[in-house]
């Protein structure tokens, strides 16, 4: 019998909770947006103490609350996104586990990603790096994360020569990163460098950045066709009262077909000017500035 | 915070802690720990 009451109980005290909750989801919807932005403690020492021992633990709890705030914010349907808790996250996980180097090299790339894909601060990724470094000095790939940051988002290119020219003097550096050095000191933003620089990132063993790098490297493609297609553009001009377009110099048999971006859409061309750009719907858009010749 | 959302949330808590207990006393009720 008492079992029975006992089991009778656990049912109706589960069903009960569930009802609540759902009453709570109906009537309080948007509020469980509101509460997960928020940090309760925000002090990495204060953190330090409460965990008692499991720094390790609750470094990879910070680490899961960082990635959930950035993509959570990042596929949100709000335009406004707010990624205003990735930086404490991520300074909280990397206080907690100091050679945690996942957390501050994606970090890093998170915090540099402009808006809407990420809070566009590449001054706070530069400044997770550095932790990393005074963590483990010799670490190459935090030199050459600061020089990447550098390079692509504040294209500070003096700056990104100098940390390219550190994480070649660290021991075990691979040897591409001193002619990195070099070509960002003598030829500024060129296609070539950044080629080499993505083909590097398309080897890491992490999907997620093959991706990025494998999409940079069709951007730089989409650039180069661009250039190429220009002058055929513009090799001969439209009879009066025409607009340039794909099918008129089809036509003439200056081309065999409406050029595609590496992407497979069609390139656009501007009816007056002869422009050629990425179409609207491309997914490539939109192309790296500094990238333009 | 909205007082009702803090009462649905608590009373959801206090359930849950009530069906823990009442599973664990009915397992524990069985031991002899002597």
């Amino acid at each position: 019998v008492k079992t029975s009451v006992a089991i009778f109980a656990v049912v109706a005290c589960l069903g009960t909770a569930v009802a609540l909750q759902i009453a709570r989801d109906r009537l309080y919807a948007g509020h469980t947006r509101a509460t997960e932005r928020i940090l309760y403690v925000r002090s990495p020492q204060a953190v330090k103490r409460l965990v008692l021992g499991f720094d390790a633990l609750a470094a990879d709890v910070y680490w899961i609350r960082a990635i959930q705030h950035y993509g959570g914010e990042r596929l949100s349907s709000v335009r406004a996104r707010n990624y205003e808790l990735l930086y404490p996250l991520l300074e909280l996980t990397t206080a907690l586990d100091p050679y945690f180097r996942v957390a501050y090299r994606f970090g890093a790339i998170f915090l540099s990603e402009p808006a809407p894909g990420g809070p566009g601060r590449p001054e706070q990724a530069v400044a997770l790096l550095q932790k990393g470094i005074a963590a483990q000095p010799d670490t190459w790939e935090y030199y050459h994360d600061i020089a990447f940051v550098n390079y692509w988002h504040v294209r500070d290119f003096q700056a990104a020569a100098e940390w390219f020219q550190r994480a070649a003097d660290r021991p075990g550096a691979p040897n591409w990163l001193r002619p990195m050095a070099a070509s960002m000191l003598s030829a500024g933003p060129d296609r070539a460098s950044a080629r080499l620089l993505w083909g590097q990132i398309l080897q890491s063993d992490q999907e997620w950045l093959r991706k990025t790098a494998a999409r940079s490297l069709m951007q730089i493609d989409a650039l180069d066709r661009i250039d190429q297609l220009e002058p055929v553009v513009r090799r001969v001009s439209p009879a009066p009262g025409e607009a340039y377009s794909w099918d008129a110099l089809i036509r003439r048999r200056l081309l065999r077909g409406i050029p595609l971006d590496p992407a497979g859409t069609p390139f656009a061309i501007d009816p007056a000017t002869g422009a050629v750009s990425l179409d609207r719907a491309s997914p490539l858009l939109p192309l790296p500035e500094a990238m333009r010749r | 915070v909205p007082s009702g959302y803090l009462v649905l949330t608590a009373g959801y808590g206090l359930l849950y802690i009530a069906v823990l207990l009442i599973l664990a006393t009915l397992i524990f009720s069985r031991r002899d720990f002597k």
